[in-house]
């Protein structure tokens, strides 16, 4: 379970201090679905950030399984990001020089005690579960943007961390692609039990989520259970 | 592995850049190897013309004549009496166990000193009239009262006559250097004074027909060297038997320190505490002044070597710092899966390690190339090294020598500096959070 406590996130742009997150507070189940929607600068990409331990707090606690996260040193939030969180982004942040496998295959380097056969079997198999069987050796730019977020979403959930955030996950990709990119995450959180959150302020993926937590100008404005 | 696979795809993806600043520190390495065995050629081959027409290995000074040298003294002498000690050492094939009592114990091979030539050496003053010569006048030289024979043994000047002949016992005429002859119209049998002085510190002149000329490789020979007899000297200055000097050449086997030490510690003993013993003196000693001058010349130019890799070093880190702006969501994507900063710079550090290894080998290969031509043929400074004086005892075609110590020193730090300057550009971007990363 997550668990955001009060959250602010403040920014210094110029001279200027903008203020991102206004002491949020926000409980996300495990296994939830739930998507972060809001207006541009709303605060939603800041708040996936800091879940995602790519960004520190300005004040507040967030915590993940019990564990506080805020606050740590930046090699420990490396490590809870190696073991604990997978992330897929609205530009997909493939390497180019890699082919699809290699690219997923990377995310479990990391993680100590797996064989390079074993990286091999989970690769393969992860691949082949968001639809890209006969595509592993494809590189990026031998790819749709469709496929390319798939990968993605591969390399997000092949080290099987409890958390899945997802940065406009859609934005980039076509309306019926990014239906089907949706219903795949959605399939996954399910097979899978994951929690996934994700950020968006597109309406149709709004519809898809069972928790839809609305931002404006950094605060929580509405939280809706479906 | 997918971290190296990555770099070296890396160097592929961007191979415009990459081969461009592979070719920088080709050029870099490719003028190390190769200034490097220029140098070492000349630095060697100079030495080798120092030893083979000025000094021999060693040479024997009566003591307080070494520190007078520069100004070639005439007032310390080998006497006879010491001359025939040492010439007796000289001749001595003894081994490592030889008796102790004519001095000759611990020399340690047969024959330590097959090759040695007394010599009495001066400054003098050479006159031609307009009876031989276009035009009246004088040079100042540096003469050399020399056994023909024995010098033959020593030094490589008896064999490089241009036009005449070598010096023989008793001769009254004298072999004077190429560029000299050339320089004041001299040929074989034109009559010319010599002026120099005569122990006790008369004046003697004499007149002296020209019997040879000699073409050396050692410029201070072929610019300002006469030769004459010694036993003709030895009447015309008074020097009653005495020597100034005797230079020595050891055998090529065993080291010639080792021989060195052998020979001073046989002369001192063979004194008997009677005169003071005459003292031994490395060429490397004699001719500091060129040593250090070829040395200072070998520092001057790595100096400017170490500049080039410089500048490649520049052309690298800025290879490199435009790979981190370019990849910073690579960068950002790596740090979101868990990636430390140490195994992103090893990315980049990989990448410009392979970049150097290119250009390094690039560089090594072409630079042999020019290495083996410049060995083989050389390139010929005749016109330069004939007017001026450049510190280094060559003539004409200055070739290179392979310098595998020198090589390997350009290679590794072409390697070591393209991997270091790839370390520091991912600096700055390692030290912003990931998010920060992701939306510049």
């Amino acid at each position: 379970m997550i668990d955001v406590s009060s959250v602010s996130k403040n920014y210094i742009v110029g001279a200027q201090e903008v203020r991102a997150l206004k002491k949020v507070s926000l409980k996300v189940e495990t296994g939830e679905f739930l998507a972060l929607a809001g207006p541009s600068g709303s605060g939603k990409t800041t708040l996936l950030n800091l879940i995602g331990c790519i960004d520190s707090v300005t004040e507040g606690i967030i915590s993940l399984d019990g564990e506080t996260i805020s606050g740590l040193d930046q090699n420990k939030r490396n490590l809870v990001r190696q073991r604990k969180i997978g992330f897929i982004f609205q530009s997909y942040n493939l390497i180019p020089v890699l082919t699809a496998r290699e690219n997923v295959a990377l995310a479990l380097q990391l993680v100590k005690g797996i064989g390079e056969k074993e990286i091999a079997e989970r690769t393969s198999k992860i691949l082949a579960e968001v639809g890209l069987s006969g595509m592993e050796d494809r590189k990026p730019s031998q790819l749709s943007g469709g496929q390319q977020q798939r990968v993605s979403i591969a390399r997000a959930l092949v080290k099987e961390p409890p958390v899945i955030l997802a940065d406009e996950p859609t934005a980039n990709l076509d309306s019926k692609t990014g239906r089907e990119i949706l219903a795949l995450m959605r399939e996954l959180n399910e097979q899978h039990d994951t929690t996934f959150i994700f950020s968006t302020h597109d309406p149709m993926v709004m519809e898809q989520a069972r928790v839809l937590v609305k931002l404006h100008d950094g605060e929580i404005t509405g939280i809706e259970k479906r | 592995m997918t971290m190296a696979k990555m770099a070296f795809r890396n160097v592929w993806r961007y191979r415009r850049r990459s081969l461009i600043t592979a070719i920088a520190i080709a050029l870099g390495v490719l003028f190390s190897i190769m200034m490097d065995a220029m140098l070492y050629g000349a630095e060697r081959e100079s030495a080798r013309n120092i030893r083979e027409y000025e000094t021999g290995d060693v040479k024997a000074f009566a003591p307080g004549y070494f520190e007078e040298r520069q100004f070639l003294p005439f007032e310390f002498f080998i006497e006879p009496g010491d001359r025939q000690r040492i010439e007796a050492i000289f001749a001595a094939e003894r081994q490592a166990n030889g008796s102790a009592d004519d001095g000759t114990a611990g020399l340690s091979t047969a024959r330590p000193v097959s090759r040695w030539a007394p010599r009495v050496v001066g400054g003098a003053e050479l006159y031609f009239t307009e009876e031989f010569f276009p035009v009246a006048g004088s040079a100042e030289v540096k003469f050399h009262a020399v056994d023909p024979e024995r010098e033959e043994t020593v030094f490589r000047t008896p064999r490089m006559i241009e036009k005449g002949r070598w010096l023989e016992k008793g001769d009254e005429g004298i072999v004077i250097g190429g560029w000299l002859a050339e320089d004041i119209g001299a040929d074989v049998g034109y009559m010319v004074s010599v002026e120099l002085k005569g122990r006790g510190g008369f004046y003697q002149t004499f007149d002296a027909e020209i019997v040879g000329i000699a073409l050396t490789d050692n410029p201070y020979v072929n610019r300002s060297a006469i030769y004459m007899d010694l036993s003709r000297a030895d009447e015309l200055l008074a020097l009653e038997g005495a020597v100034t000097e005797y230079a020595i050449a050891f055998p090529p086997e065993g080291k010639k320190e080792n021989h060195r030490k052998a020979l001073s510690s046989a002369v001192a003993r063979s004194m008997n505490g009677g005169s003071q013993a005459p003292e031994i003196y490395g060429w490397d000693e004699i001719e500091s002044d060129a040593v250090l001058l070829t040395k200072t010349k070998s520092g001057g130019s790595k100096a400017y070597l170490f500049f080039m890799f410089v500048i490649a070093a520049v052309g690298i880190s800025n290879t490199m710092l435009m790979a981190v702006m370019e990849r910073k969501n690579e960068i950002g994507m790596l740090r979101s899966l868990g990636y430390g900063n140490g195994s992103i710079r090893w990315l980049f550090l990989v990448e410009g390690f392979a970049i150097g290894l290119i250009g390094t080998a690039a560089g090594t290969l072409f630079g042999s190339v020019i290495v083996a031509l410049m060995v083989e043929y050389g390139i010929d400074f005749s016109f330069m090294m004939r007017e001026m004086d450049a510190g280094y005892r060559l003539t004409g075609v200055m070739r290179s020598a392979w310098h595998p110590q020198g090589m390997l020193s350009a290679i590794v730090g072409a390697l070591v500096i393209s991997s270091a300057v790839a370390w520091f550009p991912s600096g700055r971007i390692l030290k912003a959070e990931v998010a920060e990363i992701l939306r510049s």
